[in-house]
């Protein structure tokens, strides 16, 4: 075998070595809440949907960096999710949200928040009052 | 009243779909051409008939892709928007110049650039490949097929192949207004999402395009080779085509930085987006490519990695389109484009490439024997070993970025839920910087050695000075900069003796000839552009810390996270040596200026300078509003300013606010308001009432409140009154802070009470502010990397051009 060759594996096992170690503690896993909830103080990420009738509670006045939304998750549990960032723009119009962070009681604290947010690049409805030009 | 003749403007779109099908079977049969003309290479008189036919069909095709791109172009800028491309990223009040941008905003635009690119470099290879024409050109028309099929739109066995970009919104849309009128269309678009409205957007797709484009021709050299078994005459022709192809993909890139860091508002110019890494890795492993290619031409090593590296620098182009069109990457990027159910087509076509160059490889490689490799190890002391490491790193580096984007496609494919690092940022930040300082180092050294064999003493001495200079340097850096973190400091070194040793080189072993430099400044150019990023990126410093954010007791340190401030109009705030007011706004057109004057005070407080800066925010009611950053841009740092948000009226325009918010609380609870908050301390049942006679039958309940701002304290009391059955609230104002605190219930049996707190806000802006030291050095890193590759290439194109 080849010097090079050597090296070369060498380089393989490290990153398969590096990428084990990461899987065991570094990556978090998409959870449901109930799942994040029995572990609590552990990072976790949640894929769900916001709660668009109880909307985002927001009040920069006091606090510009935190807000508050229901979000319901995949198994339809629905808890309320204080983030600790400034509302995204185009927050009401998100159809998914990716939330990243722990839970605290019954309140999940994110870290992060990601939108899927469908306008931006999916086919859109036609709005219905653009009908009226007939 | 918008009612077009019935076929007026649709004949556009049969035109367009035409030339789209034009270019499909043009592209099939240049491939058939040249792919027999190959099979026949033997016989030149039947090749040179199939080469000449060949020739013409590229040429047709390649004059179709650009009447379809014409076509294309003609409907948006008509605003057509019974076309459903048209009416879905653009509109009416689109600037003119941004029409470019809308076109290359879709996944069917996207695509057309990309054909547009392949067509004009296949014209090129025709005129210049010579004896390489028809199996390039193979490849590369065989690229082109596959692209046109994604934009053909038609059904074959029930399946639907590609997406027509001229598609009308009555054919593909069901809606109940096309039942009452078949010919209605709408009168305007949606709109072109306004992040995208930004002149980086005009000029980054074309040139990254470009550059996945430039990736097909090596790629088509490389599978050239191996198909036609001649393993050393490629080399000349594809090594200014690599050069080309790494540097207008390296620039592609950068420009999207660019945009990211103007437009966009994560502040910053990289943020390890999926979509960001999938062009990322290709350039990466065609840097490696090109680094074996060096060695293979001067020494005989490594060719079979060069075959790796360049065909696997296309696949990874092909991959990475299908991260991004195939919208597999849902919940893990911001932009990835939603699946337009191509999936499969993508998936045939990277097979399509995949199969045959592992076939022709496997073959030539372990069946027939015939690439030539040496059996005997490279010196540990000569330069071809030392480029074969530094690929390795490459390659290692890109790996790294790859299996971590494509954790949506393991999961998918292995049907399990791991999600990306929470702190996806950091985690390759501190993996990549670590790559980064290997391969900056090894630039540093590698050059000199001699190709085969070379002494270790004379290299070690020759570069003493110059890293003993690197750590004296780092040293400085490190101190004045207050670095503490190891990889940092070791990044920084590695980058320091590599612009010094490539200077001793070029100065010192090729004597300043500058048409020969061009490896030593791309070197350079890298290695500055690491200083850049880790001090900007590294010591940047948010200025706009919020003071006086009340914490829900979410357990989070503020200092980590509370980056936006607000400010009120005309009330100055201090941000370190800034005093920050936000002074008015001005609209002009959709677009709100925000103007945000910075004062620049020295230790006594005394102002030194003064400036205004102008984010602004797009209005877009279709699309939410976009707001876009103002930078303050000087020679030494970039102060960056952004409006989070900002309470607008109706017609777009700021405006002041009342906020009003029920709190029940216990004694010793607060209450949070803008700026200030009180404290129940107690209740008073026997409440004195100013201006007021109380009569003797009276209860006034008073709260007994602390009321706390940031310059003072003191207390006020709202009192509950209840004379015979009427309850009256008398509210404790205070008019500094047009504030009002109204005790409204009590509630004796949980022990609270309840209290209205009404604030009057004078219009506000959110904002945040990041200063990045030293950018500049990044910008002009890049600068030069670009015309160090550049340099590079035009050597070897002379160099062949002699030949």
């Amino acid at each position: 075998m080849k010097r090079t060759h050597i090296i070369a594996l060498v380089f393989v096992a490290i990153l398969v070595a590096s990428l084990t170690v990461m899987l065991g503690k570094g990556f978090s896993r998409y959870e449901s809440f109930e799942s994040a909830h029995a572990k609590q103080g552990k990072e976790f990420t949640v894929v769900g949907y916001m709660d668009k009738e109880k909307g985002v509670t927001y009040k920069p006045e006091i606090n510009p960096n935190q807000f508050s939304i229901y979000v319901k998750d995949e198994k339809n549990v629905e808890r309320l999710v204080i983030v600790n960032k400034a509302v995204p723009r185009d927050i009401e119009k998100s159809e998914k949200v990716v939330v990243t962070g722990k839970m605290n009681g019954d309140t999940f604290v994110a870290s992060d928040i990601l939108l899927k947010c469908p306008s931006k690049y999916k086919n859109r409805e036609l709005e219905a009052n653009n009908g009226k030009d007939v | 009243m918008n009612i077009h003749a019935i076929g007026e403007n649709v004949l556009f779109g049969k035109l367009g779909h035409f030339l789209i099908i034009l270019t499909f079977v043009t592209s099939l049969t240049a491939f058939v051409a040249y792919f027999l003309a190959t099979t026949f290479r033997k016989d030149p008189q039947k090749s040179s008939a199939w080469i000449s036919f060949g020739r013409k069909t590229f040429i047709l095709h390649a004059v179709s892709v650009i009447g379809v791109l014409a076509t294309l172009l003609l409907i948006i800028h008509q605003h057509f928007f019974e076309f459903k491309y048209v009416w879905e990223h653009t509109s009416k009040d689109l600037p003119a110049y941004y029409q470019f941008s809308a076109m290359w905003s879709g996944q069917e635009g996207s695509t057309l650039l990309w054909m547009f690119w392949h067509s004009i470099l296949g014209c090129v290879l025709i005129f210049k490949a010579k004896d390489w024409e028809s199996p390039v050109l193979s490849v590369v028309a065989l690229a082109q097929f596959f692209l046109c099929s994604m934009l053909l739109g038609i059904y074959v066995f029930g399946y639907k192949l590609g997406s027509n970009p001229f598609a009308l919104i009555r054919d593909t849309m069901d809606i109940p207004v096309f039942k009452m009128n078949p010919d209605w269309i709408p009168e305007d678009g949606t709109g072109l999402n306004p992040s995208l409205q930004n002149y980086w957007m005009i000029i980054h797709p074309p040139v990254l395009f470009l550059g996945f484009a430039s990736c097909t021709i090596v790629a088509a050299f490389a599978i050239a080779s191996l198909w036609v078994k001649s393993f050393t005459e490629w080399v000349k022709p594809v090594l200014p085509w690599s050069l080309f192809a790494l540097m207008v993909l390296g620039t592609g890139i950068l420009l999207g930085g660019a945009w990211a860091y103007e437009a966009l508002n994560f502040g910053g110019f990289w943020a390890w987006d999926p979509v960001e890494n999938a062009s990322l890795v290709p350039w990466l492993v065609l840097a490696a490519g090109l680094h074996t290619l060096m060695a293979y031409k001067h020494t005989g090593y490594s060719l079979h990695a060069t075959y790796v590296l360049f065909i696997g620098s296309f696949l990874l182009v092909l991959y990475s389109s299908f991260l991004t069109k195939s919208g597999v990457l849902g919940d893990a990027s911001v932009h990835s484009f939603t699946d337009l159910g191509m999936s499969g087509q993508l998936i045939v076509i990277i097979l399509a490439f995949l199969i045959p160059s592992v076939y022709l490889f496997i073959d030539r490689t372990f069946i027939k024997k015939q690439i030539p490799s040496k059996e005997k190890e490279e010196n540990l002391s000569s330069r071809e070993f030392w480029l074969f490491i530094g690929s390795l790193i490459f390659v290692f580096a890109a790996t790294h970025i790859i299996i971590l984007t494509s954790f949506p496609v393991i999961n998918k494919v292995f049907g399990t839920n791991i999600a990306p690092p929470s702190d996806i940022k950091s985690h390759y930040n501190n993996v990549q910087v670590w790559m980064a300082a290997l391969v900056a180092f090894g630039s540093a050294f590698t050059q000199f050695f001699k190709y085969k064999n070379d002494n270790w003493k004379k290299v070690i001495r020759q570069l003493l000075i110059v890293f003993i200079l690197s750590i004296v340097f780092t040293a400085i850096i490190s101190i004045s900069f207050q670095f503490h973190r190891i990889d940092f400091i070791i990044m920084i070194f590695s980058a320091w003796f590599a612009v010094l040793a490539n200077l001793q080189y070029i100065l010192q072993v090729i004597k300043g000839k500058w048409k020969i430099s061009g490896g030593s400044v791309t070197h350079i150019g890298f290695a500055l552009a690491m200083i850049g990023i880790i001090i900007s990126q590294g010591k940047q410093q948010v200025i706009s810390i919020n003071k006086f954010g009340i914490d829900y007791g979410s357990g989070f340190s503020q200092d980590e996270i509370a980056e936006n401030v607000l400010l009120y109009q005309d009330e100055p705030n201090e941000m370190g040596k800034y005093r920050v007011t936000y002074t008015g706004d001005s609209v002009a057109g959709k677009n709100i200026y925000f103007n945000v004057r910075y004062e620049e005070m020295d230790k006594q407080k005394n102002i030194i300078r003064t400036f205004t800066l102008h984010p602004n925010i797009l209005l877009n009611d279709k699309m939410g509003n976009n707001p876009v950053p103002s930078t303050r841009k000087t020679l030494t740092s970039d102060l960056y300013t952004h409006i989070t948000s900002a309470p607008l009226k109706e017609d777009g325009t700021p405006a002041d606010s009342i906020v009003q918010d029920t709190y029940t609380i216990s004694v010793g609870d607060t209450i949070p308001a803008s700026r200030c908050m009180v404290v129940l301390e107690g209740i008073n049942p026997d409440a004195h009432i100013h201006d007021f006679e109380k009569k003797p039958k009276d209860i006034a309940i008073g709260a007994r409140l602390k009321f706390i701002s940031l310059d003072t304290s003191y207390y006020i009391e709202p009192v509950y009154l209840v004379r015979e059955v009427v309850a009256t609230s008398i509210p404790a104002r205070v008019e500094k802070n047009q504030v009002s605190f109204s005790l409204i219930k009590i509630l004796p049996e949980e022990n609270k009470l309840q209290f209205l707190v009404e604030q009057k806000l004078n219009k506000f802006i959110i904002m945040k502010a990041i200063k990045f030291p030293y950018i500049n050095v990044l910008w002009l890193g890049c600068f030069v990397m670009v015309s160090g590759i550049f340099m590079s290439m035009l050597r070897r194109k002379k160099e062949n051009n002699k030949a």
